[in-house]
């Protein structure tokens, strides 16, 4: 292949070629759709749930749903900030819906679910965990990602800390992880006997058939990252079809899906009561 | 078949040109997006090898879970036909070939830079350094769901620096062949570099035969700037029809011989 013979219009031509190339393999490249498009933000915590959901309501409505899903305090601060844009944002911690909506970027929200921890051990339990104090007894192996962005790390810490475990259950942490999946992998496999996670980590397809669940007293959950809301961004361009998605997300037919990837719905009446005893309210 | 083609070059010669440039095509359609999410997206230090436990959903990266050993059999591929993933499969390659388009490159290599011929080891071993030693690191924001496009920027605004040092080298590495040809493959791509050092030993390769007389034609079409058998060869064939006395093979190079 001799290069020479290239020039400034065949180079232009494979620009453009790979540009067209780059579009297509795209994901979600230019999608048509009949009842207009929606941008939803969410927490990325809920996209086991949120994605399956999406694929109904655009059954059900002819709206294409364009979403992202991502670290909400991240994506929060994306809106405050001005720097992002979205028309429906679901994040997680009370706190930031109530800040977005002082800062006039949200209009009003609802409670979606609530988050519950339970510790993740592998299939028969080999180690034998019936509780949280299990993961103090000396040879117990259990996998930890501490330094996970927030709340994977800091809110197992929070629970260690109201047990009164913290000291006990770190000498039983081979190796602290960055990333609660990378981790909860070693439960998965056998390679740890037990870690504290969110319970729909266990409900992730990838690990269903490989964890289950030892229950946690609720005593012992830091309040802050339980809550997930749902809320109408000041920048969504057809207000009324947000408005409808959102009424969708928290009637019984969208909560379906955030029961089954293991959070307790807005509707449930384990839900209701968190809303109270958390004060899961729109502010004036 | 294909030691006939080589030694008869003909138009079953451009065929092969063609049928390279149609495969590594073709492998960019069903690689290439996997490619984006790597090099754009990927959470980790070290994009593409753990795929199985990333939390971002929509890459296509997450179907090898279904299979773990990708870049183990394109290692084991190596013993027997070198850098063929380079020459002939991989997506960065074909985007290196569209960059090396640009009329305006140097032509020959810049003074010096074939100096550099270590850097891709240096990228190999900081990139086993950061993924066996550190454990490799979550280093982004990952977005888990979202349009691509859009999610290139939060992820970049959201990311840790040593993520961002990793796209910027990257892109950077990859703008630079813009002047110099083929500048990521040749100096910094590490799993280059790990193919590289199989290379040494494969079975099937091009060869020069001992008619061989230096005169560097073959070096001179070759956009990885090299000869057959030599550092850098990918197999891909395009050197073949170049040589004046004919003596480029492609087999079992016979021991002994240049």
């Amino acid at each position: 292949m001799d290069t020479k013979g290239n020039g400034r219009r065949g180079f232009i031509k494979s620009l453009a070629l790979g540009a067209a190339g780059a579009a297509l393999i795209s994901p979600q490249a230019a999608r048509a759709a009949n009842g207009g498009t929606l941008q939803v933000w969410s927490c990325g915590g809920l996209a086991e749930a949120m994605c399956p959901a999406h694929a109904e309501y655009t059954r059900q409505s002819g709206v294409d749903i364009v979403y992202t899903g991502a670290f909400a305090a991240a994506l929060g601060k994306s809106l405050l900030t001005g720097s992002g844009h979205t028309e429906v944002f679901a994040g997680r911690v009370l706190a930031l819906a109530q800040n977005l909506r002082k800062a006039g970027k949200m209009i009003y929200f609802k409670p979606l679910c609530f988050t519950s921890y339970v510790i993740a051990v592998p299939k028969g339990n080999p180690a034998n965990i019936s509780g949280i104090e299990d993961l103090a007894r000396p040879g117990v192996r259990v996998a930890m990602a501490k330094e996970a962005s927030a709340p994977g790390g800091q809110a197992v810490m929070g629970i260690l800390k109201a047990a009164d475990l913290t000291p006990k259950v770190l000498a039983n942490v081979p190796e602290q992880g960055t990333c609660v999946q990378r981790s909860v992998k070693d439960v998965a496999t056998g390679s740890a006997d037990a870690m504290i996670v969110e319970r729909r980590i266990c409900r992730m397809e990838r690990f269903a058939n490989q964890l289950e669940a030892v229950e946690i007293p609720e005593k012992f959950f830091p309040a802050g990252p339980l809550t997930f809301t749902v809320g109408l961004m000041a920048d969504a361009a057809d207000k009324d079809r947000a408005v409808a998605y959102i009424d969708w997300l928290t009637s019984p037919q969208g909560q379906e899906f955030f029961e089954k990837a293991g959070f307790y719905t807005s509707l449930s009446p384990k839900g209701q009561e968190l809303i109270e005893k958390l004060g899961v309210k729109d502010v004036a | 078949m294909l030691h006939e083609i080589v030694a008869r070059p003909s138009r079953r010669l451009r065929a092969l040109h063609w049928c390279n440039r149609a495969v590594l095509v073709i492998s960019t359609i069903f690689i290439g997006e996997w490619g984006l999410y790597g090099v754009f997206r990927c959470p980790f230090v070290v994009p593409f090898v753990s795929c199985q436990n990333c939390p971002v959903m929509a890459c296509p990266g997450q179907l090898s879970r279904l299979f773990w050993g990708f870049w183990g059999v394109w290692l084991a591929v190596a013993i027997f036909f070198g850098r063929a993933f380079c020459g002939w499969l991989c997506p960065g390659a074909l985007t290196n070939r569209v960059l090396a388009l640009n009329p305006f490159k140097f032509g020959p290599n810049p003074v010096g830079v074939r100096n550099y011929r270590w850097a891709k080891y240096l990228m190999l071993a900081a990139a086993l350094l950061a993924w066996f030693a550190l454990g490799q690191p979550r280093v982004n924001v990952p977005l888990r769901v979202g349009e691509f496009w859009p999610s290139v920027w939060l992820t970049w605004e959201h990311a840790f620096p040593m993520w961002q040092l990793r796209f910027v080298l990257t892109v950077g590495i990859l703008a630079l062949g813009l002047g110099i040809v083929m500048c990521w493959c040749r100096f910094a791509c590490p799993f280059g570099a790990a193919l590289e050092l199989v290379r040494r030993f494969t079975l099937f390769r091009f060869y020069k035969t001992s008619e061989c007389n230096d005169c560097d034609k073959c070096r001179k079409v070759c956009l990885m700037r090299t000869r057959p058998d030599e550092e850098n060869c990918t197999n891909c064939g395009d050197c073949v029809g170049s040589c004046p006395k004919d003596c480029i093979r492609f087999g079992l190079k016979p021991r002994g011989k240049e």
